[in-house]
């Protein structure tokens, strides 16, 4: 982080930038870092990460397998997995109390209740011996003493919300038996049993036919609305992320390399990486054009390359790029919200312009 | 589940003929004649061979076998030789000391093995663990015998607190049943540590972590009852071990259980209670079995519906 570099000086405001709802974020993410022990070294798998999100807005975190997305998400709901992993430093503030520095058993409490996740594979994160209702019906009985038949009940009337046809009769039904559209119902049904004000979705569509992943989508965005509540929507769809998130981090090998609004980001990607996977979307307009991949290969966390890790597939790189590690900056002539690290960031957004 | 019931007591059936089978025609040709047994060394070659006639033993082997299956599916299991009573009921008035016995060890295994496995698990590559580890992997590699006698030489001929054979109160339980438990919770503490590990990073545990459940509500409920059902199925086969462990720890502390008469059977050649030993034995291997695969459609509901 040393030495002049293109955009150092800090630029003004621009008109056009959008104007965010006042008020204290909701969760605040600093220079989060998060490592892994493994038999070849340590991985930093998230590598100095900050991020708000504010009451009732969704941002999405983007990124490649093992860009650490996942991860950062695990430590904001404190299950990293361990011993293997552990957090090394930054502040999670949830409502302006730091979750890292708070007991356990009382991060534990928020869990569920303020701050819900649903997982990628809705099969494997259903316990495939109990049955559903008992799986929604905990949140009840352990969090709100609810008995066993009032939390089935309420078991019930949720599994009617989130769209699961004859929930009564289904109510004591195991996992095996629903389809995967119908279980990743379930799992939003166990996040949203006591009204989270922040809802952690990991990839909740992955795992699902590409027939009912709008379906569950539309779900997730019509019960934000109905709650108010805000939303970290992690996924590797670009297309996903256009229709709900508000904000975008994009995430390359454990950090944060471009951020924004969604529009903004978008339309003037100043990182190269997300103009790689923004050029990598289908045209449905000129369907039989070739895809254009982002040329090499996922990063090895254990051996980085020196400089922006980016460097090896970057059509941009140059000497500075090996030299020194571009830190996350205002974008040039861009809103202030819109951060990237890159050296040469302003060119890039103006090859993103030429290319439109 | 009915006819599912109904199909395994089939095959048990099936089992239980295949058991007792063997045991006949093994026992006829192994050397040894009972007849010479009963009447002793200094008996004539003209009543070995009456007697041998009045047993029924100067038949061919295979009528032999057909007489005997006859009466067997008419629930005749034949007469002991020695005391000339029914075979069966001689085995049967042993059978609630073993039963003791065994249930004595089970219930021991099952209280010690699956807390140590469950706190090996959740204390992994630390040295609770590693203690609890090398405990149950001696414990498994010791023969029964073995621990057996040096059982009875430390606390019955050392320390004297403990009788070293015989029955009666239930200081005569330990030693036996400790003897017999030891191997079998051996394998219970390294299944359930490593079922239990293998599942504490299984999708649905981190669901119920995320769930904002107390780490005793994650474990038990979530993590054990899905370690348990790989677990369950060996116990069952393990029992089979348990009975045939019976056999030896009963000779060892002089219990006086099936597998002692079935011992003093065989030595005797009163193949009637030989053979009604065996198959009683193999009754309640089938029985077990049976229960375990019954249990494990209860834990895993997914076997239900292939059932």
């Amino acid at each position: 982080m040393t030495g002049p570099t293109p955009h150092t000086q800090a630029h003004e405001r621009s008109a056009g930038a959008p104007l965010r709802a006042a008020g204290a974020p909701l969760l605040s993410v600093h220079d989060l870092r998060v490592e892994f022990g493994t038999r070849a070294g340590i991985i930093r798998a998230v590598d100095g990460v900050s991020f708000d999100v504010r009451p009732g807005e969704t941002l999405a975190i983007l990124g490649e397998s093992g860009s650490g997305k996942s991860v950062t998400s695990q430590a904001i709901m404190g299950i990293v997995p361990k011993p293997a992993g552990r957090v090394t430093g930054g502040q999670i503030r949830y409502r302006g109390a730091d979750l890292l520095s708070r007991p356990p058993g009382e991060v534990r409490k928020l869990r569920g209740t303020e701050i819900s996740m649903v997982f990628q594979d809705p099969l494997s994160s259903l316990n495939p011996v109990f049955r559903i209702g008992y799986q929604i019906g905990e949140m009840f009985r352990r969090h709100r003493g609810y008995s066993r038949r009032d939390a089935r009940d309420a078991a019930v009337e949720l599994m009617e919300r989130v769209g699961i046809p004859a929930a009564r009769e289904r109510v004591d039904d195991f996992p095996h038996q629903f389809s995967g559209g119908m279980r990743q119902r379930i799992m939003i049904a166990i996040a949203l049993a006591l009204d989270p004000a922040l809802l952690i979705a990991d990839e909740p569509t992955t795992a699902l036919d590409v027939t009912v992943q709008a379906q569950i989508m539309r779900l997730l965005a019509r019960l934000q609305r109905e709650e108010g509540m805000s939303m970290i929507l992690i996924t590797h769809d670009l297309g996903v992320v256009a229709d709900v998130a508000d904000r975008v981090l994009m995430m390359y090998a454990g950090r944060v390399v471009e951020t924004g609004d969604i529009r903004e980001v978008y339309d003037h990607s100043a990182h190269p990486y997300t103009n790689g996977l923004m050029a990598s979307i289908p045209d449905l307009d000129h369907p039989s054009d070739r895809l254009t991949p982002i040329s090499g290969s996922p990063p090895n966390l254990l051996d980085l390359p020196s400089g922006c890790s980016f460097r090896p597939r970057c059509p941009h790189a140059r000497q500075l790029c090996a030299d020194d590690d571009p830190g996350l900056y205002h974008v040039g002539q861009r809103p202030v919200s819109h951060l990237a690290a890159c050296h040469f960031a302003e060119e890039v957004t103006a090859d993103v312009r030429e290319r439109i | 589940m009915g006819a599912y019931v109904a199909r395994r007591l089939f095959f048990a059936l099936f089992v239980l003929w295949g058991a007792v089978s063997v045991i006949f025609l093994v026992l006829r040709l192994v050397p040894g004649d009972p007849a010479v047994v009963l009447l002793g060394p200094d008996a004539n070659p003209d009543q070995i061979a009456a007697l041998r006639a009045r047993m029924g033993l100067d038949q061919p082997i295979i009528v032999q076998y057909g007489i005997y299956m006859r009466d067997v599916v008419q629930l005749d299991f034949g007469d002991s030789f020695r005391f000339h009573t029914d075979a069966m009921d001689h085995v049967l008035a042993h059978l609630p000391n073993s039963a003791q016995l065994a249930v004595t060890s089970v219930c021991l295994a099952l209280l010690v093995g699956f807390p140590l496995g469950i706190i090996a698990a959740l204390k992994a590559n630390t040295v609770v663990d590693r203690v609890i580890s090398v405990f149950s992997l001696a414990t498994q590699s010791l023969p029964n015998f073995w621990v057996g006698i040096v059982l009875i030489l430390v606390f019955a001929r050392g320390l004297q607190v403990l009788p070293s054979y015989g029955q009666g109160s239930w200081q005569h339980l330990v030693l036996p049943s400790v003897t017999l438990a030891l191997p079998f919770l051996a394998i219970l503490v390294r299944l359930t540590r490593s079922g239990l590990l293998e599942v504490i990073h299984e999708g649905y545990v981190q669901t119920a972590r995320a769930k904002g459940l107390r780490e005793r509500a994650v474990i038990f409920p979530h993590a054990l009852r899905n370690a348990l059902i790989p677990v369950i199925t060996v116990v069952g086969l393990q029992f089979g071990a348990l009975l045939g462990g019976t056999v030896i720890v009963e000779t060892v502390f002089a219990w006086p259980g099936v597998g002692r008469v079935l011992i003093e059977s065989i030595s005797h050649r009163d193949y009637g209670v030989v053979q009604a030993a065996i198959l009683l034995i193999a009754a309640a291997f089938v029985v077990t079995n049976l229960v375990v695969d019954l249990l494990y459609g209860y834990l895993d509901p997914r076997v239900r519906l292939a059932g």
